[in-house]
């Protein structure tokens, strides 16, 4: 059978039934004829055709069921009908799919983030086969985990079985000149066979081969598809250009496909060998020469990951067994791998799912208030079904009826917010932009279209079930004057429904009082120094220009000059990273005098910042023991360095680390340490990690800030402190010029983010509980009138009323509270990684929870009992 | 003779139909007198049930319908077989064969 024949019989529906009307008539026609050829009159004839044929009507109908529009007449009956009680009832209507819409276009627009971040396939082939292979000691000072150097690298590429290769990646900032002008370019050092492992085909001119990765080959580059759009207007005419980087000629030999920001956002790409650092003689021999920062594999055909895992433990025992100096296996020196998916999206996983979670939370209570208004509209519909029933409506066609209203309203609910999502997803973007590599990816399309459809459908049919229809003897019943007989069983369901509700919001606002309190606990994070009052501006030099260290020191020195001349200038000093910055510096191996060389297992490694002597004074970190640098820590002078506290208690635990010497090339060179300042927060969510300063004296840097603490508001500074840089020397650009104040507004803006979204979701929730308490009491006074009257007329004082339908709303409430606080209790433990310093039990944050609820609710239910007190006896009694 | 107006089963009616119109096309009328005609009065086609079954017929695709000019000369819709329509007879009235055979081997006596 043809399936597009009734929607055809559909569309020309008039001209159908005309025709059909004309065949019948034909036929009755012939009938008479032949009747009157049998010898009848013609008025018997034509009697006797009608009554031989039966029920016009009845073929007709029967006809139309052969047609196959039955279904499409019901409907379109039943949305009529609909449409028209939604118009005679706006106020219901409006409010309904206002829920609705808030409901669904929040899952939406968080849907429309998880699907282009987490659900959609990354960019590789069979990404599912990648993972990121890290090496993890007890000794390693950052998260356990570490780098590999060329050395470790190659023990791991000879000796596991488990994949088809391994590809090495990390990350440099040089500068590009042949353009108009220098660019400052993010560049990723990969192996050769990095892209062809990924399985990423350049879109223009070829992938780096093994060749270009031999020593002494010729320097090669690959565009990133976002740099090349952004810097050569998507030119194919770049590849065979030649670009000096790094004192070499670069030559373009092609253009990436666009791909996620992972490892980092990188705007080209370099062979190991082009880079300076990367490709010297140390990096390719020496083993604490860590700077490898990310590690991939594929996986061989038929190796499961487990097999794979197990395969890396087993190098890493043999590793400690075979090269004990290298890799120690008292340290707990291990190798383990994380799928690349979730290496891409570990920081995001919780805090989507959670506001996932949370919207599902939402778009629940939405419906549980819907289906309560659905409820106490039907009572108030009993008579009118009861008619629809009584001329012949079967149970099924009432139901189908209802749900097709419910459908309705789901469905514009569905509109309401998909537009909603559509306006907060640049927001959203932005947000997620935050701690995600993908967020391109992030667009309304047809999954999430399809998405919001089902859930619309859903929750139509998901409050349409709810309001259990009364059996059809009921319903007949309720055309006796009278009778409330259907109401008892509803309004048991629609106490349970508001239980319910009560029930999830808990949740819901304890996760939002948790984050609301981790961005407290961040404002009040003391990240050891003082930030108000402090302007800083960056500045990356061209490093043509200043090739030499005196050159480079000559300008930072002058930049302190010029700025301090500035009036509101108290104190200027420069650093080659600034703290807040978020930025992780490349980790440095060291050795201590007098103690056993380093080996893998027992990495000694830290970050190194040079600064000049009046940075500590300048930004407010304390010095704790020894000295400052001074103007004698020059070129002409012994190298010496300054250590943190956390670096000190690390390697000297009770020991005056004042006077000890480090070395940063395998003991050639030895540093004094003269002295230990407080710890600072490169992150504000972090700890402090373990820090070297250097002096800028005998520093050859070309990236450096130049930090200003002010007397007044820092921001009215920024265009001065711009006017004296360029003084210095006009054709220097500032990269980023800004106050601490708003790098740590950045550092927070993940946190702030969260709870502000978690914040909205809860207050919604709350809303919309509220409404739904108020709007049951309410109902129930007015279906208790006439009890009300009775109970006033036999003595009941207004007092005893209003405490009757308190009782009966605060129980529900109760109710609701213990069970969404046992709920919130198993919840809320998930969220402990986007939490900052508040546990997930934090009993003051459900404290407050309950207090607020049982607060608004108490309100909620005041408005109804107040009416309740209002009721006149003899008039409520009268109205019996 | 006993009357099988009542018992005409939808499957059989629609056989009747199409073996009627295999003959060329008819409308309505002409198909209930013809199988009435053809069965000797044994079947008396109730036009309740002729209409709907020539209208699922045509939704089926079975047979298709035009509008012509009758012997009376007045405007009529008439009916006729399609291809799948005659492949259809064809099936039908050989499994129609092999019910009626086996009802009677069931039904001869030893």
């Amino acid at each position: 059978m043809n399936p597009f024949r009734p929607l055809r019989t559909l569309f020309r529906r008039d001209a159908a039934e005309q025709e059909l009307n004309r065949e019948l008539q034909f036929h009755l026609e012939k009938e008479t004829e032949s009747n009157v050829r049998a010898g009848l009159s013609p008025e018997e004839a034509h009697l006797d055709a009608l009554r031989s044929f039966g029920g016009v009507a009845q073929v007709q109908e029967e006809v139309r069921d052969a047609w196959g529009v039955r279904f499409f007449d019901n409907l379109r009956q039943d949305l009529g009908y609909g449409l028209r009680g939604l118009r005679r009832n706006p106020g219901f209507a409006l409010i309904v799919i206002l829920t609705l819409g808030l409901g669904i276009g929040a899952n939406t627009a968080i849907f429309s983030v998880v699907h282009g971040v987490l659900l959609r396939p990354l960019a590789y082939s069979a990404p599912e086969r990648l993972y990121q292979v890290e090496q993890a000691s007890r000794a390693a000072s950052m998260h356990g985990s570490f780098g590999f150097s060329y050395s470790d690298l190659e023990d791991y590429r000879k000796r596991t079985h488990s994949f088809t290769g391994l590809a090495e990646y990390h990350s440099m900032w040089f500068i590009l000149l042949g353009r108009p002008e220098p660019e400052r370019v993010q560049t990723g050092v990969v192996s050769a066979n990095f892209f062809g492992l990924l399985g990423v085909k350049p879109i223009l001119g070829r992938d780096f081969s093994a060749e270009d990765d031999n020593p002494g080959a010729p320097a090669v580059l690959l565009l990133s598809n976002e740099y090349w759009k952004r810097s050569f207007g998507g030119d194919p005419g770049v590849v065979g250009q030649v670009f000096q980087m790094n004192d070499k000629p670069h030559t373009v030999i092609g253009v990436l496909p666009p791909l996620p920001a992972y490892p980092n956002s990188d705007n080209v790409f370099m062979p190991t060998c082009a880079c300076p650092f990367r490709g010297s003689d140390a990096a390719r021999t020496q083993r604490p020469f860590r700077i490898i920062s990310n590690v991939i594999g594929r996986l061989a055909d038929g190796v499961s990951a487990e097999q794979a895992g197990s395969d890396l433990k087993r190098v890493a025992t043999e590793l400690c067994g075979d090269l004990p100096n290298d890799y120690q296996a008292d340290t707990g020196y291990t190798a383990k791998m994380t799928s690349l998916s979730e290496a891409f999206t570990g920081n995001a996983r919780t805090p989507l799912f959670v506001l996932l979670a949370t919207a599902g939370f939402v778009l629940l209570i939405a419906c549980a208030n819907v289906a309560n208004l659905t409820l106490a509209r039907l009572v108030q519909r009993d008579r009118e079904l009861a008619v629809r029933a009584a001329m012949g409506a079967g149970r099924a066609r009432i139901f189908r009826q209802l749900l097709t209203e419910n459908l309705l309203l789901s469905l514009l609910g569905g509109l309401a917010g998909f537009g909603l999502a559509a306006a907060g997803l640049k927001l959203l973007t932005q947000y997620t932009g935050r701690f995600l590599p993908n967020t391109g990816e992030i667009t309304l399309n047809i999954p999430v279209l399809l998405f919001t459809l089902v859930v619309s459908v859903l929750t139509g049919l998901f409050f349409g079930s709810r309001p259990a229809l009364p059996a059809t003897e009921k319903l007949i019943d309720a055309l006796k004057e009278g009778t409330r007989g259907t109401t008892g069983g509803r309004s048991r369901l629609r106490a349970l429904l508001v239980v319910a509700q009560v029930a999830v919001s808990v949740p819901l606002l304890v996760g939002a009082g948790l984050a609301a309190r981790s961005v407290v606990n961040l404002q009040q994070a003391d990240p050891g120094i003082r930030t108000d009052k402090i302007i800083s501006a960056n500045i990356d030099l061209n490093f043509t220009r200043y090739d030499t260290a005196e050159k480079r020191r000559d300008f930072w020195f002058r930049a302190i000059a010029t700025a301090e001349a500035l009036p509101a200038a108290q104190s200027v000093a420069v650093t080659g990273r600034e703290a807040l910055s978020g930025l992780v510096n490349f980790l440095a191996p060291f050795t201590i005098q007098g103690r056993p060389a380093a080996n893998a297992s027992d990495v000694t490694q830290a970050s190194i910042t040079v600064v000049n002597e009046s940075y500590f004074s300048t930004v407010g970190q304390p010095l704790l023991r020894g000295r400052i640098f001074n103007s004698g820590d020059n070129a002409e002078g012994v190298k010496v360095m300054i250590i943190n506290q956390s670096l000190a208690s690390r390697y000297w635990p009770g020991e005056d680390p004042v006077g000890k010497n480090v070395s940063f090339d395998n003991g050639q060179t030895w540093r004094p340490i003269v002295g230990v300042v407080a710890n600072v927060r490169q992150q504000l969510d972090r700890d402090a990690v373990d820090e070297f300063y250097a002096p800028l004296r005998r520093a050859s840097i070309l990236s450096a800030s130049v930090v200003v603490r002010t007397a007044g508001d820092p921001a009215t500074l920024v265009r001065d402190l711009r006017e004296a840089l360029r003084k210095t020397d006009p054709q220097q650009p500032v990269t980023r010029i800004q106050t601490m104040e708003q790098a740590r507004g950045i550092a927070l803006l993940p946190y702030r983010l969260t709870a502000t979204l978690l914040g909205l979701f809860a207050t919604l929730a709350l809303v919309i509980t509220v409404a739904g308490i108020g709007g049951v009491l309410a109902f129930s006074v007015s279906q208790r009138t006439q009890e009300i009257g009775i109970r006033m007329a036999l003595g009941a004082s207004r007092t005893d009323v209003l405490w009757m339908v308190l009782r009966q709303g605060l129980l529900l409430v109760a109710a609701g509270l213990a069970c969404g606080t046992i709920a919130a209790v198993m919840l809320s433990r998930l969220m402990t990684t986007v939490l900052y310093g508040v546990p997930a039990s934090d009993p003051f944050t459900y404290l407050a929870v309950v207090a607020i609820l049982l607060a608004v609710a108490v309100l909620a239910c005041l408005v109804p009992a107040r009416r309740a007190t209002a009721i006149n006896p003899i008039i409520a009694l009268r109205a019996a | 003779m006993p009357d099988f107006k009542s018992e005409l089963l939808q499957g059989t009616l629609d056989l009747l139909i199409l073996r009627t119109l295999s003959g060329g096309d008819m409308h309505g009328w002409g198909i209930a007198q013809r199988i009435q005609l053809l069965s000797r009065d044994a079947f008396v086609v109730n036009q309740g049930s002729l209409y709907p079954a020539l209208h699922r017929l045509e939704a089926q695709g079975w047979i298709e319908a035009e509008w012509g000019v009758s012997e009376n000369n007045r405007q009529a819709k008439f009916y006729g077989l399609t291809r799948t329509g005659k492949k259809q007879l064809v099936d039908e009235t050989e499994y129609w064969a092999r019910f009626t055979a086996a009802v009677g081997f069931v039904l001869k006596p030893e």
